[in-house]
């Protein structure tokens, strides 16, 4: 099966692309070495970059990166390639053309997430070039603020004179929400607007995501269930902050079995660092723990087992999309920042569908004017 | 334990769950609910004018009579001053059609509308029983997709008609969606999810008034109103991709119920992101369009079509790498956008039904069956039967 390890190369198998060595790697329709595949990664990676201008001139290690961690598979892969990538232009030259920042975000008392301390001091020691920073979830509350009163005061969750800690406040808008999708939803949100603002203030200039192209495939689907189809060129695609900061999607020509391979040939292996965080993985135990994000991972994890090229096509469909040019008035959404009104004005589908009562309420108490419809959707209490 | 009442009316006993958002109803609420919804959705997008004759495309499946029982009774409710009448494609499928044209009759005879039959074999000289003898089962769904759309507008013509509304609800549209997302048919997306598709290929506006409507719903309302429907499944349709899309939509459901909906709002909200280059005229074929009939087979059957598209893409991809790229200089500014050569849309040379071709889709596929037909029948010995050779 393509991206795996060969249990018995064939005799005399030699690797495609150097013609010398042993090819013991299946990938896709070629027969890798080892040297071979990880050079198929890293270039697929840089290549990337380099098209958004993230490499560039040398010495400007003014030009700062922001890495979001997750400890998983995809953005370990990732901090490994750049991370060589800088080693070799430092021996080469003394210079490097950009500098690391790794942001790791602490969401374990919000939302599933393994126990990651011992893991994150590894990656430390094994990537001493780069700085670190750890944040939790929380933090988002001090930067944003995302209609939270509102939405909590319309459950009746919060009494408007009661004072919570940040981190309650947030467990409690949280334990508002309706279902776990919405809850799964609305941290990602969060997660999302955290690394965005994480990025402005510590003056990075890119901000590079280590979604593969299973995961990518995963979102696009999983966001076309959430409501949030017109939005899919600012979550799955290059594209701008609401701050103006660049997103990049470097590994989006990479499946996510490649990068698992990639992981487990690196010597000294990444193993040890991975924190299986991934909670779309792991089959929830009842069905009523089912979200969106989690089936579609388990429909691409099937998918992409037999029909590679089908999860790459989904990725290169919805990257085909365009971002409108928004009018110079049109008002972001409270929540996700992304626009608020795409859809046409035949729209009826919202008949008997969503009691608006609370959520009117919630908008005019979060005085953050209108939630776009995947938002509306996630914090809909009705 | 007292029962639990109505929470639309405060009176009545609830028996209904709806599926839609979990609203406990009685059953009189849950059918008022529902028509006004549709009625909604027919005035929100204006999809009739009055005096407006209107063919509703009948199969005798649950959609379609819900459609015609709905249409039937908000006309007369809310006076749209329309004239309807029931048009029903025969294809020629034994043991499936010729059951469900039964049902039609019956329904046109309870709704008291007038029922115009088409059929494949008056209009083409082939029933789908034939093409399928012909052709097998693979790929037998595009003659029939081709066929049927020709069929639809011909039925209307017949009958002076430019309207013709079809069943189809909202699952359909959200499966349609994420068919077109797996198969990256961006020119399909971007048609698929309108409540109207209008477009040069025909004379004939198309609509969907229960674009919005739950199938789960629709089968409500046809059970608690007594509706006659037949539910067989058309027994030649392994569209794989439908299937794949069409089990996911229904997971999706489970989880969330509004799912569905969301799905259909993200495919109006994705059309208008379709660049321009992407998005062509609905052309004559209906190949993948589906038929509405091509339910619930999941991939099992029709795996076969998954693995022929990554076959092909993974050709494409191989491809990529002998491509000598020729056109690396930046190409000068031009001074006007790139007009895209414009489709022009003629008559068909042999059956003058419209088409961007000299010979119409169908005409090029009847002229492929036809080939394999025997031109004379072989007689051994005895002269016997008629002449059986058609063309």
């Amino acid at each position: 099966m393509p991206g795996t390890i060969l249990s018995e190369p064939g005799v005399g198998t030699v690797c495609a692309r150097c013609s010398s060595a042993d090819a013991d790697l299946d990938v896709r329709t070629e027969r890798l070495c080892r040297v071979c595949f990880i050079k198929y990664v890293s270039t697929k990676i840089l290549k990337r970059l380099e098209a958004k201008g993230v490499r560039g001139a040398y010495d400007d290690a003014s030009k700062k990166l922001l890495l979001p961690l997750s400890l998983g598979v995809s953005s370990l892969a990732l901090l490994h390639v750049l991370d060589r990538h800088l080693q070799v232009q430092r021996q080469k030259s003394g210079r490097v053309s950009y500098s690391i920042h790794v942001l790791f975000i602490d969401q374990s008392a919000f939302s599933f997430q393994r126990e990651s301390e011992s893991a994150l001091e590894r990656v430390r020691l094994r990537f001493p070039m780069h700085s670190f920073s750890v944040v939790t979830l929380d933090e988002v509350l001090d930067y944003e603020s995302p209609p939270l009163e509102g939405i909590l005061m319309a459950n009746q969750a919060l009494d408007k004179n009661c004072t919570l800690s940040r981190p309650d406040k947030l467990k409690a808008l949280l334990s508002a929400l309706p279902s776990p999708t919405s809850r799964l939803d609305i941290v990602n949100i969060l997660r999302g607007r955290l690394i965005a603002v994480f990025a402005e203030i510590h003056g990075c200039s890119f901000i590079a995501f280590g979604d593969s192209t299973t995961r990518l495939a995963e979102r696009t689907l999983a966001e076309t269930a959430k409501g949030r189809g017109g939005s899919l060129p600012w979550l799955t695609s290059d594209s701008m902050t609401s701050e103006g900061l660049k997103i990049n999607y470097p590994m989006r020509d990479l499946l996510k079995r490649e990068l698992i391979l990639y992981v487990t040939i690196t010597e000294p292996s990444l193993e040890p660092l991975l924190v299986d965080d991934d909670v779309l993985d792991n089959v929830p135990v009842s069905s009523k723990d089912t979200t969106i994000d989690g089936l579609m991972s388990q429909y691409f994890a099937s998918v992409e087992q037999n029909y590679p090229s089908i999860v790459a096509n989904v990725v290169r469909t919805s990257g085909k999309l365009v971002a409108p040019t928004l009018r110079s008035d049109s008002i972001p959404c409270g929540m996700c920042r992304l626009p608020v009104e795409l859809a046409s004005k035949a729209w009826a589908g919202d008949q008997g569908s969503l009691p608006t009562s609370s959520l009117e309420q919630s908008k005019e108490a979060s005085g953050n004017g209108p939630l776009c419809y995947g938002c509306t959707r996630s914090v809909d209490t009705a | 334990m007292p029962p639990t009442l109505c929470s639309h009316c405060q009176t009545t006993r609830a028996l209904i769950l709806r599926p839609k958002n979990r609203q406990k109803l009685c059953k009189a609420c849950f059918i008022t609910i529902f028509e006004t919804e549709i009625h909604t959705t027919i005035t929100t997008a204006s999809l009739f004018h009055r005096g407006e004759h209107v063919a509703i495309g009948a199969s005798g499946g649950k959609d379609s009579t819900v459609l015609a029982s709905v249409l039937k009774t908000l006309n007369a409710r809310h006076d749209y001053g329309l004239s309807l009448s029931l048009l029903s494609i025969d294809e020629g499928i034994t043991g499936y059609r010729d059951d469900s044209l039964e049902t039609v009759k019956r329904n046109a005879a309870q709704y008291g509308l007038p029922l115009h039959i088409v059929s494949y074999a008056s209009l083409y000289g082939w029933t789908m029983d034939q093409v399928v003898a012909q052709v097998g089962k693979k790929g037998n769904c595009t003659y029939c997709g081709v066929f049927r759309r020709q069929a639809l507008d011909r039925g209307a013509a017949q009958l002076g008609i430019r309207h013709v509304v079809t069943g189809h609800n909202a699952d359909d549209v959200a499966e349609t969606v994420m068919m077109n997302l797996l198969r990256g048919d961006l020119p399909r997306l971007a048609r698929a999810t309108g409540i109207v598709t209008q477009s040069a290929a025909s004379e004939i506006k198309r609509s969907k008034p229960l674009k919005y409507a739950y199938e789960k719903e629709i089968v409500l309302y046809a059970h608690h109103m007594g509706l006659d429907y037949f539910s067989t499944e058309c027994i030649y349709s392994p569209e794989a991709f439908r299937g794949s899309a069409r089990a996911l939509i229904k997971n999706l459901e489970r989880v969330r119920p509004s799912a569905i909906l969301d799905v259909v709002r993200s495919g109006e909200d994705m059309a208008s992101l379709v660049p321009s280059g992407e998005v062509t005229e609905e052309s004559e074929t209906a190949e993948g369009e589906g038929c509405g009939s091509a339910n619930g087979r999941s991939s099992g059957g029709g795996g076969g079509q998954l693995a022929a598209m990554e076959a092909k893409l993974q050709a494409n991809d191989e491809a990529k790498g002998r491509e000598i790229d020729l056109t690396h200089q930046p190409a000068p500014p031009r001074p006007r956008p790139k007009k895209l050569p414009k489709q022009n849309l003629g008559n068909c040379s042999r059956c003058g039904y419209l088409s961007s071709q000299a010979v119409c889709k169908a005409c090029m596929l009847l002229e492929g069956l036809n080939k394999n037909r025997p031109k004379m029948e072989i007689r051994v010995g005895v002269e016997e039967g008629e002449e059986r050779a058609r063309c």
